[in-house]
């Protein structure tokens, strides 16, 4: 009996030991992840730091310095570049080993690998649209050029190194939370961040929606709606003109409008950014500013890392991708230059005409090809293996499929092309002048970006750089027929083409994602372009002939709302009082929006009625596209329920198959066509609303909701709370991730902050010709570990709108005191 | 006061087999001591469980002071629990105590079928 007894103990303790070891559900290995000595109390950061002043790194080949900032930005004193990289990689994978891997991992369809099946559909859409492929291609380049390969070899063996001298204690808390542990890291990792964010930046494809939108609305209709944009006024580069032949235009009768795509949620219009450059001949001190703020996606750890680089060969201070060597957004002795997304299309879809899909032979022309087979294994935490064959045909991967409906889409995205970008930014790192950063972005291919410039000498460019399709006009805006062979005709716009300028008379060069040229530009573009960020900096910047730090300050943080600016006074005027249903909530809600100035500021209510008016007023106006859940009487109650679970009253009921107008176009409508067709509703037979209908029929909405705001929500309709920003942990683990800031800002505002978007990234910096002055911020800090207090050191600042002046050190020795200082010394051998 | 010495060896040797053995190491520490020493069944688990969770609540208290609490409030939240310092503290005492009085438990078992054959 006892000794029953003790082999069921045994027993016990062995299951005990394997449960207390082993993630339950959501839960981490209780056990293992409680225990101070190994588990998550072991990544508590203590407040005050010991270190060691010196250090053995196997794998460098000199001894080089650390000056660790108070805000623990690393800048790196090395005495050869090989050993530079090999510490930004050691000194990246210390603070951000885990998001770089998760990024990577993200980006080449391997989340199931860490999650499990929930992320299935996620990562078989990375395969479809071929990201490993893409990366794959990059390195190839890569192979071929020296430079940016020594300089990836020895990022990665820095990693690597941090990597295998973690023991279990130190493991980056997110693999103890969710019980894994990492792999080595691969130059093929750096290539795939790179597509990474190529993905996000690419975002703005509008074939499928616009294919819907021109079967929905016909091409009369559809054309004044979705019109080129060329016609907007203050693009990057007025009176552009190369001397080029035009393409002829596509028949839009001929575009094929049957199928309904299965393709994913259109990702809407938030992301962007700015940049500026200001001659010296009109700033206070003479020297040319460069700013640039880019906005993202909010998210904790931050998506940049801070770092100074300094061997014989380079000395520059920016902001670098974690997983990623140099500095992609930064400044040297010699120039400083800043991006921002150049959001043209280069994306096409084209409907593949296939004979056998299993066999993988469709038609082109007059022939039959066979695609090439990829297999892909996605990996299932927990689970099976998933084996996805993705054909390839010469028109990209067939990224979409219907089998039933034997409807199958090949993608061709420029991203897919060989490209060496990282060797741009290896170059602008080391850059001295013009010529270099003009020889700089001819490695550049996608995403596209505006390139601002501005150096020493007091010379300021801007270029709007990418690989770009020469296309006729409507070229690539819908799916296209796959069969014409014609598609694989494929010609580029060359560097030159481009558009760009240098010391242009108006002193100053800015891009805010507006469209890159006017009607002068002969080639054909589409994309999604802002309307109205790009009209207030230029403004401010021809206005003040003498700009100081503190305006560029105050330009990148306003709050000045042009949409609402031209957009309020026509909803006012066409607003008819004496219809007025429930006048207490209505007289509020029309008295906050008299006295507005316009600024979306965190303490101002108007904000708030005006951002709820003009999303009702798009949804009201544009139910040709809403969903057929749309039910006027029940549109009111569903706002409220959302408005009650996660406090924004935003209404999303549109189907996701079409995307809204833009907003320049509505406000023309109301402006000059108030009697357009567009105004009727769809679900009144017996009226015809016009302009004023729709007007109403918004603010009334507005009103109650409103009215609705102020009644339950503890009296705080302020505009910062009600959009409550907030930078969310990479795993969306609320603990992890920021309050919600009351910040403001609109995306139409310079300060483009919306809820969970907005400047990833401030810089100013002036060059000077005795050295670059500069000043930065990050909504978040160095370090990735929630359980450090550099996670979120500089989040207070950049959500108050304050900078910190950037240490740009000329030697190791020009230290403050509290800084730490190590010396990274090589085993010798 | 044998009940102590226990105490105090399981403490101190499971201290130092997890700074190179995991945490199940602790468990085997408490077995073995108390098939070393353990009396009688009536306090084989306190050994444990106080041999354990004292040092594991020694440690968290200790690096949740230098820490200023910053992570152990945020683990609070994750998993949505009272956000005081000390119940991170207390549930990682008892977790340690429960798997450690549960080797000291099946120490005395063993010792009972294998090493007291008199019965007692």
């Amino acid at each position: 009996m006892k000794v029953i007894k003790a082999v069921f103990g045994i027993v016990l303790v062995i299951v005990v030991v394997f449960l207390g070891n082993s993630k339950l559900g959501i839960l981490p290995p209780v056990a293992k992840f409680l225990d101070p000595y190994h588990g998550f109390w072991q990544n508590s950061e203590f407040v005050i730091q010991e270190s060691e002043d010196s250090f053995q790194l196997n794998g460098i080949r000199a001894n080089s310095k650390v000056v660790f900032d108070e805000r623990g930005v690393p800048h790196i004193f090395a005495s050869n570049d090989h050993d530079l990289y090999f510490i930004q990689g050691y000194l990246t994978a210390k603070d951000r080993l885990w998001q770089m891997e998760f990024q990577t991992h993200a980006a080449a369809g391997r989340l199931c690998e860490i999650v499990g099946e929930k992320a299935l559909g996620f990562d078989l859409e990375q395969r479809r649209i071929g990201m490993l492929w893409a990366a794959e291609n990059a390195l190839e380049l890569i192979y071929k050029d020296s430079a940016s390969l020594s300089a990836l070899n020895a990022y990665a063996n820095g990693v690597n190194y941090f990597i295998s001298n973690l023991s279990n204690e130190n493991l980056p808390l997110e693999y103890k939370l969710l019980d894994y542990e990492p792999e080595k890291w691969t130059i093929l990792k750096s290539a795939l961040l790179l597509k990474y964010m190529a993905k996000m930046l690419n975002g703005n494809e509008r074939d499928r929606p616009n294919t819907e939108a021109l079967k929905l609305l016909g091409p009369e209709i559809f054309n004044q709606l979705f019109p080129d944009q060329n016609y907007l006024t203050n693009p990057v580069v007025p009176d552009f003109a190369p001397d080029t032949a035009l393409g002829k235009g596509l028949n839009l009768e001929n575009v094929m409008t049957d199928g309904n795509w299965d393709m994913p949620e259109i990702q809407p219009h938030f992301v962007g950014s700015n940049n500026w450059a200001v001659s010296g001949s009109r700033t206070e001190s003479g020297s040319a500013i460069l700013c640039n703020d880019p906005h993202l996606g909010l998210s904790l750890p931050s998506i940049w890392y801070e770092i100074q680089l300094n061997s014989p060969n380079v000395n520059c201070y920016g902001v670098s991708l974690p997983g990623s060597p140099g500095i992609t957004i930064g400044f040297n002795d010699s120039i400083a230059w800043g991006v921002t997304n150049a959001g043209r299309d280069v994306k096409d879809y084209y409907a593949m005409d296939f004979v056998d899909y299993s066999e993988g032979t469709y038609r082109m022309g007059d022939e039959t090809l066979k695609a090439e087979k990829r297999i892909e294994e996605i990996k299932i935490r927990g689970g099976k293996t998933v084996i996805d064959t993705v054909l390839y045909s010469a028109l990209g991967p067939v990224a979409y499929t219907d089998k039933k409906k034997r409807q199958y889409l090949a993608l061709r995205w420029l991203a897919h092309d060989p490209s060496n970008e990282l060797l741009t930014f290896h170059m602008l790192n080391r850059a001295k002048n013009f010529n270099d950063y003009e020889e700089a972005l001819s490695y550049y291919q996608c995403p596209g970006q505006n390139f601002a410039y501005a150096d020493a000498k007091n010379n300021i460019a801007i270029w709007q750089q990418g690989k770009f399709k020469v296309m006729p006009k409507d070229y690539g805006r819908f799916i296209q027929d796959g069969s014409d062979a014609s598609h694989l005709e494929e010609k580029f716009i060359p560097q030159a083409h481009n558009p760009h300028m240098l010391n242009p008379e108006r002193g100053f060069v800015s891009s805010a994602n507006q469209p890159p040229t006017d009607s002068t530009y002969p080639y054909y573009y589409s994309g999604v372009f802002e309307e109205f960020r790009n009209r207030t900096i230029n403004n401010f910047l021809r206005k003040d002939s003498s700009v100081s730090i503190q305006d560029m300050m105050d330009l990148q943080l306003s709050n000045y709302n042009l949409l609402a600016a031209e957009a309020l006074p026509l909803m006012l005027k066409l607003l008819d009082t004496t219809k007025f249903q429930y006048p207490e909530n209505e007289r509020r809600a029309l008295n906050e929006l008299l006295e507005w100035n316009y600024n979306n500021s965190p303490e101002l209510i108007a904000p708030t009625v005006f951002e709820i008016w003009w999303d009702e007023l798009n949804n009201i106006l544009w139910d040709e596209f809403n969903s057929s859940d749309w039910d006027a009487d029940k549109y009111y109650l569903y706002s409220w329920e959302q408005l009650i679970k996660d406090g924004k009253a935003k209404v999303d009921m549109r189907d996701t198959r079409y995307v809204y107008p833009m907003s320049k176009v509505t406000i023309n409508l109301l402006k000059n066509e108030p009697n357009h067709i567009v105004f009727d509703h769809g679900s009144t037979n017996n009226s015809v609303e016009v302009a004023k209908d729709v007007v109403y029929d918004s603010f009334y909405w507005t009103a109650m909701k409103f009215g609705d705001i102020i009644k339950y929500k503890y009296n705080r309709p302020h505009w910062g709370f009600y959009q409550g920003t907030q930078v969310k942990h990479l795993a969306r683990l609320d603990a992890f991730s920021s309050k919600k800031l009351a910040v403001g800002g609109s995306q139409h505002a310079p300060n483009a902050t919306t809820s969970t978007h907005g400047p990833s990234w401030r810089m100013i910096v002036e060059m000077n010709s005795e050295g670059p002055k500069a000043w930065g911020v990050l909504p978040g800090g160095q370090s990735g570990n929630p359980g450090s207090k550099t996670y979120t050191t500089s989040l207070n600042s950049w959500a108050s709108g304050k900078y910190h002046e950037l240490n740009f050190l000329k030697s190791s020795d020009s230290i403050e005191e509290s800084w730490r200082v190590q010396t990274f010394k090589p085993i010798k051998e | 006061m044998n009940l102590l010495i226990r105490i105090v060896l399981i403490a101190v040797l499971s201290a130092v087999t997890q700074t190179y053995f995991p945490w199940w190491s602790a468990v085997i520490v408490a077995l073995v001591i108390e098939i070393a020493l353990g009396k009688n069944n009536s306090t084989s688990f306190f050994s444990g469980f106080y041999g354990v969770a004292i040092p594991w609540m020694v440690l968290a208290i200790y690096i949740d002071n230098k820490s200023e609490s910053i992570l152990s409030i945020r683990i609070l939240e994750l998993f949505q629990l009272p956000q005081f310092r000390v119940v991170m503290i207390v549930l990682t005492g008892l977790i340690g105590g429960l798997v450690g009085g549960l080797g000291s438990v099946v120490g005395g078992w063993i010792k009972d079928a294998f090493l007291r054959s008199d019965g007692k």
